[in-house]
């Protein structure tokens, strides 16, 4: 109770103490996100990537770093230009499924040495020739050494949970058809 | 352990409000519309971590890298654990039904008939407005908090509270003096093990009762907040807790008895002056995660026709797979 106590006072007193008195607003760069984030593996078979849904609960809120906090308000542009490189079919191509993809949580959070990235999808099969089968989730965390809190340090640790999550997703896409997609 | 923490409360208190000598009175109630905001900190459930930075730099830079690396080790191995019970609450949306109890629950004697509730969505949105003098120059300010150990030895939802004055400086920079800060936690600690052994347990507890969890957490830290400033709560803060023990279920807990309930108690307890009492008070329900996966294999039973979702929370949550479906990894 005493640690939960003293925990407690410690957040609120960063919360209104002088310490971190002026905040930095950073909108994230779309492009320069998904630049680093690709998922360095290629799809084996056919999908379609339909549909990319923000079902963030904290809106363009990405959480932060030191003095900086970060506003994400086009991530579904990201993660879908993230995931182009893995070859996805084209609308005019064949595909044996669709996926769609519902961003759950995008955010960075921080403690007194470590920061936090963490991506979260929610991902959905729409297979013709198969029975529907239950969404599932997708979580990248990628916990790392807080440097100097510097804008490119975060960039870089969003990009690494992004591409976290983006390889998982072919990884298992790729498993779901028997293939391996090696670059 | 007790010492770091009043030290560091003493330099943070000092930084903060160096120059209350004596506390501003409390009136009862606070306001009659007193403003009250809520600073969300938090997506997710969150795990603590302990600092080891005091010590280590104590040893110069040497014994302050080393202590930084075994705290974000610790804290990496913390995180790997912790994934699949975040995905368990992918849909709980702690925030919402926080504001919404709390909206229900304020208006009382000791706080404001009618309270003026402002969330703001992040620290970073709260420092800001403060910063640009955007908040009322006399308020309470509630700090949530959700969460675990990194022994995942208990589940916590816990209150800052803090009552403020701020002022403008002459150089236009707000300064802020705290007529009080209060803590308010309730807590669902298990029989301990080791840490795999803790997170196999809490995988076990259905994602249905982990919410039903934090739901009580959030009322019963409202209550606490409610009851605190409350002409009695007022008339408690001056009692002696130093020593005291409660118990609850053949565990003892520091703190004084404040009151109890079907399986719950509530204690009062304290940390530091600085130059105020850190006053507490705690709460706590044990955890039996048989008795919780039984009922909801009970309730699996009676309804054989049906999947047991995952408790979609609110009207555009999708039903998720459960915590052993979902995937964690990715980290680095």
């Amino acid at each position: 109770m005493r640690r939960v106590a003293s925990i407690g006072v410690m957040l609120m007193l960063s919360a209104l103490s002088g310490c971190a008195s002026k905040v930095v607003k950073v909108e994230m760069d779309t492009a320069r996100l998904a630049a680093t984030s690709a998922p360095g593996l290629r799809l084996a078979c056919a999908y379609r990537l339909r549909d990319v849904l923000d079902a963030r609960p904290a809106g363009d809120r990405a959480g932060g770093l030191s003095e900086k906090m970060f506003l994400f308000e086009n991530a579904p542009e990201a993660v879908r230009k993230s995931l182009e490189p893995a070859g996805f079919a084209a609308e005019d191509q064949i595909a044996a499924a669709q996926v769609d993809v519902r961003i759950m949580r995008l955010y960075m959070s921080q403690t007194h040495v470590t920061k936090l990235p963490v991506v979260v999808y929610q991902i959905s099969l729409d297979q013709p020739a198969l029975d529907a089968q239950p969404p599932f989730l997708i979580r990248s965390q990628a916990p790392s050494m807080n440097w100097n809190g510097s804008e490119d340090e975060a960039y870089r640790a969003y990009g690494r949970a992004l591409e976290g999550a983006n390889r998982q997703l072919i990884e298992k896409l790729n498993a779901a058809c028997g293939g391996s997609g090696k670059d | 352990m007790l010492g770091r923490i009043c030290i560091s409360l003493l330099m943070m208190c000092s930084a903060v409000s160096a120059h209350a000598a004596k506390p501003l009175p409390l009136p009862l109630p606070l306001g009659d519309r007193m403003p009250v905001e809520i600073v969300l900190t938090q997506q997710e459930l969150a795990i603590d971590v302990p600092d080891t930075s005091a010590m280590g730099s104590q040893f110069g830079l040497i014994g302050a890298l080393i202590s930084s690396s075994m705290d974000n080790a610790a804290a990496k191995k913390a995180e790997e654990r912790i994934g699949s019970l975040r995905n368990a609450l992918i849909a709980y949306p702690f925030n919402d039904r926080l504001e919404a109890a709390f909206r229900l629950k304020l208006a009382s004697e000791g706080i404001s008939s009618d309270p003026q509730i402002s969330v703001m969505k992040t620290a970073w949105d709260a420092i800001d407005a403060q910063a640009k003098g955007q908040m009322p120059a006399y308020a309470m300010v509630i700090t949530p908090r959700y969460a675990m150990d990194n022994a995942f030895s208990r589940m916590y939802v816990s209150l800052s509270v803090s009552v403020v004055d701020r002022t403008v400086g002459k150089k236009g920079k707000v300064k802020i003096k705290a007529r009080t800060y209060r803590n308010y936690a309730f807590e669902f600690p298990i029989e301990t093990g080791k840490p795999e052994q803790n997170m196999a347990v809490w995988q076990s507890i259905p994602s249905p009762a982990l919410e039903a969890m934090l739901d009580e957490g959030i009322q019963q830290v409202a209550d606490m907040l409610v009851y605190d400033f409350s002409a009695q709560g007022r008339n408690d803060w001056s009692l002696k807790t130093k020593k005291a023990t409660s118990k609850l279920g053949g565990r003892s807990f520091a703190g004084l008895q404040l009151r109890d309930g079907d399986g719950w108690i509530w204690v009062r307890n304290g940390v530091c002056a600085c130059p105020y009492f850190i006053n507490s008070i705690g709460g706590y329900r044990l955890v039996d995660p048989a008795a919780l996966a039984a009922e909801a294999q009970t309730q699996k039973n009676a309804t054989p026709a049906q999947e047991v979702p995952a408790a979609p929370a609110s009207a555009d949550a999708p039903a998720l797979p459960t915590a052993d479906a979902a995937h964690q990894g990715g980290g680095r």
